[in-house]
């Protein structure tokens, strides 16, 4: 099975502590136990040294290996009040001179240190006698100055005391690591929900948003620094929603009162007629005037369907190496005779080609020249351009007229929206061209502008990348 | 000229039926797949007009069995305009399509198209009434007077010469002259045509331009 990290930040956050807590304890326990060790190791060797030169002292003072086995009372004597020392003095041969405690067992045999020779580090030894009991044991050479004679002296010190302390020790630094953790983990836990309260409040706030309230947004201010950067993202968020949810209830008004205008025209134009007997003239003009409407809402519906599938790609673009020029005057030559009739005059200034598809291109040029004719004054000129900008190209219709207000710039583009809020002219556009034009750009990755230049033009540039 | 109409939607097939049957052919209407294949396969039509959303059978499937068997021209009738269900159509066989919704006129216009049969050698002279169009020599000329048009302008009247009394819808013209495959909300159409009208038909007499009220229009002699 995998160790899954657990999910709260808390929890987590606490185990950490406490592991921490853990590490720390158990390298600072570490230390001071093996510092105490070394201190009580310390003190044993000097005490085995001081029993050592005493030990070599008596000896040499002795008269003879004899003398020594008939009396070790001095021997004796030196070890006397020093419970935890044993002393087994041998002869040069081996043979057992002195052993004060025969009950504590034999030794194994040690490195022995020449006569004359201080004991260095390595001649002390830790070890168990036979009975099992642990000591620091050295063992030397000792001359006796009367007879030339040579003795072994050993020594060693039970250390089964400090043994038994540095067990205690030991046990008492880990149960304190031990609690030390849990008490960091408990504390720990308690300190982060404390500390994560501000993120429990934010999440509180973000309860109260609705669809209704989107524009409320969470409180920056009282956020910790921290989650500022995730508020202020968060709210970002928000005002986009909040913008399309906007753009979305204006968007179904406006379908509401553009589907229901004509079909309301035709429900009561035809149900006035039926009222009563009419000519048959009457009937036609119905009939025509209904046609006509039935083509508005059959337009209209095409070219929702058509912004639709653009929004979810749906529309199969043939792109195509096209020339700047002959397209451009392709879309003069279709708008020739209705620029004429308002005495406007379109004027091509283009170089270059575009990879694009034609049909497409042309629907949307052909929007934004019908556009421009509808909002320039006779005797004016409307110029139909295509640059090469950078790695762009760039196809530009400009005309002089009203400049749009500064306020209706940002919805322009948005579907069914018209810059006169009286919609008098709805029944000659249905407010989708613009929409229309800018899913166009988005299917060939570019996109649509409006500028106003200084000498009273608006211009409307289509952006098209260079080949891909 | 005998015509299959397979409808399901009793206030479709009845508008059909009584506007073809006005158009001078004689229809025949049923109202599902099975009977349709029947018909089809047992009587003998010049022409199809197929409904793609029919019960049991439908029209993709009444097509692929037809298609075994008959080459009766076939014209597609659907509300489904994806271009995928456009090719999966002509792919099995089907001679032209048609979107609801659409124009009667081109309806008609089109029947006319499949049973013309094979291609026709367009004339390089057309006359109707006292108007000549050399077509070669882009030559217009009535009442022996020559009359001068625009590229544009006699495009559209070659149009609407080569379908003479054919009702042509303003998509169509569109489509036609200056290669706009669009519906558009500009009236650049009926401007064009007007306009032309100013040039041919104003200082003479008959008229050979008439609007067809919520149809289109069309070139012909009515006197």
């Amino acid at each position: 099975m995998r160790l899954q990290a657990p999910r709260s930040l808390t929890v987590r956050l606490a185990l950490l502590f406490a592991l921490a807590t853990l590490l720390t304890f158990t390298m600072v326990g570490s230390y001071l136990y093996y510092s105490l060790a070394r201190q009580l190791e310390h003190h044993d060797d000097q005490e085995l040294m001081g029993k050592i030169t005493l030990m070599r002292h008596l000896a040499a003072k002795a008269r003879s290996v004899q003398a020594i086995r008939d009396d070790p009372h001095s021997f004796m004597d030196a070890t006397l009040g020093h419970d935890d020392l044993l002393l087994i003095l041998r002869s040069a041969d081996g043979a057992p001179l002195l052993d004060t405690r025969p009950e504590a067992g034999s030794l194994p045999a040690l490195p022995m240190t020449a006569a004359g020779q201080v004991p260095d580090e390595k001649s002390r030894q830790n070890l168990r006698t036979s009975a099992g009991l642990p000591v620091r044991a050295t063992a030397l050479w000792a001359s006796i100055d009367n007879s030339g004679e040579k003795m072994q002296i050993i020594v060693a010190h039970n250390t089964s005391d400090s043994i038994a302390m540095l067990a205690s020790y030991r046990q008492q630094i880990l149960g304190a690591a031990l609690s030390g953790a849990i008490l960091a983990a408990l504390l720990g836990y308690v300190l982060v929900r404390r500390g994560l309260r501000p993120a429990r409040l934010i999440a509180q706030q973000a309860h109260s948003i609705t669809a209704q309230r989107l524009d409320r947004g969470l409180d920056v201010a009282s956020a910790p620094y921290e989650l500022q950067q995730l508020v202020v993202a968060f709210n970002g968020m928000l005002d986009r929603l909040h913008d399309s949810f906007q753009r979305l209830s204006q968007f179904s008004a406006d379908l509401a009162h553009d589907l229901r205008t004509p079909i309301n025209n035709l429900m009561v134009q035809t149900q006035v007629a039926l009222a009563q007997p009419r000519l048959p003239e009457e009937y036609q003009g119905l009939l025509v005037s209904n046609v006509e409407e039935y083509e508005r809402l059959a337009r209209m519906l095409d070219n929702m369907l058509f912004l639709a599938r653009a929004d979810h790609a749906h529309v199969a673009v043939a792109f195509g190496q096209l020339d700047c020029q002959l397209e451009l005057e392709r879309i003069a030559d279709y708008f020739e005779g209705v620029a004429e009739d308002s005495g406007v005059r379109l004027e091509i200034a283009a170089s270059g080609s575009i990879r694009a598809d034609a049909m497409l291109l042309r629907r949307a040029i052909s929007n934004l020249v019908a556009n421009a004719i509808r909002y320039t004054a006779a005797g004016q000129t409307i110029v139909l351009g295509a640059a090469q900008a950078g790695q762009e190209t760039v196809i530009s219709v400009s005309n002089p007229g009203p400049q749009i207000a500064d306020s209706a710039v940002p919805r322009l583009f948005d579907r069914f929206y018209r810059a006169d809020p009286a919609r008098s002219d709805s029944a000659s556009s249905a407010g989708l061209g613009l929409a229309i034009v800018q899913s166009i750009m988005k299917l060939h990755g570019g996109r649509v502008e409006l500028s106003r230049s200084a000498d009273q033009m608006t211009v409307f540039k289509l952006h098209f990348p260079a080949d891909r | 000229m005998r015509i299959l109409l397979v409808e399901d939607e009793p206030k479709a097939g009845e508008y059909l039926r009584k506007g073809l049957s006005e158009s001078g052919y004689v229809v025949d209407w049923v109202r599902t797949g099975t009977d349709g294949l029947h018909c089809a396969t047992t009587e003998d039509y010049d022409l199809i007009v197929l409904d793609v959303m029919l019960p049991g059978m439908d029209g993709w499937l009444v097509i692929s069995e037809l298609r075994k068997t008959h080459s009766t021209p076939v014209l597609f009738l659907t509300a489904r305009d994806e271009v995928d269900d456009r090719i999966k159509g002509l792919e099995l066989g089907a001679d032209d399509y048609l979107v609801k919704p659409f124009a009667f006129a081109e309806l008609v216009a089109r029947i006319r198209t499949l049973l013309r049969r094979g291609p026709i050698r367009e004339s390089d002279l057309l006359h109707i009434a006292d108007m000549e169009i050399d077509v070669m020599k882009r030559r217009v000329t009535r009442n022996g007077e020559r009359i001068d048009l625009t590229t544009k302008e006699f495009s559209l009247l070659h149009l609407m010469a080569k379908r003479q009394s054919e009702v042509l819808s303003r998509s169509l013209i569109a489509s036609q002259v200056w290669d706009m495959n669009f519906d558009s909300d500009t009236n650049v159409v009926d401007v064009a045509i007007r306009r032309l009208r100013i040039k041919i038909d104003e200082p003479y007499a008959p008229p050979l331009i008439h609007t067809v009220r919520g149809m289109g229009y069309v070139l012909e002699d009515r006197t």
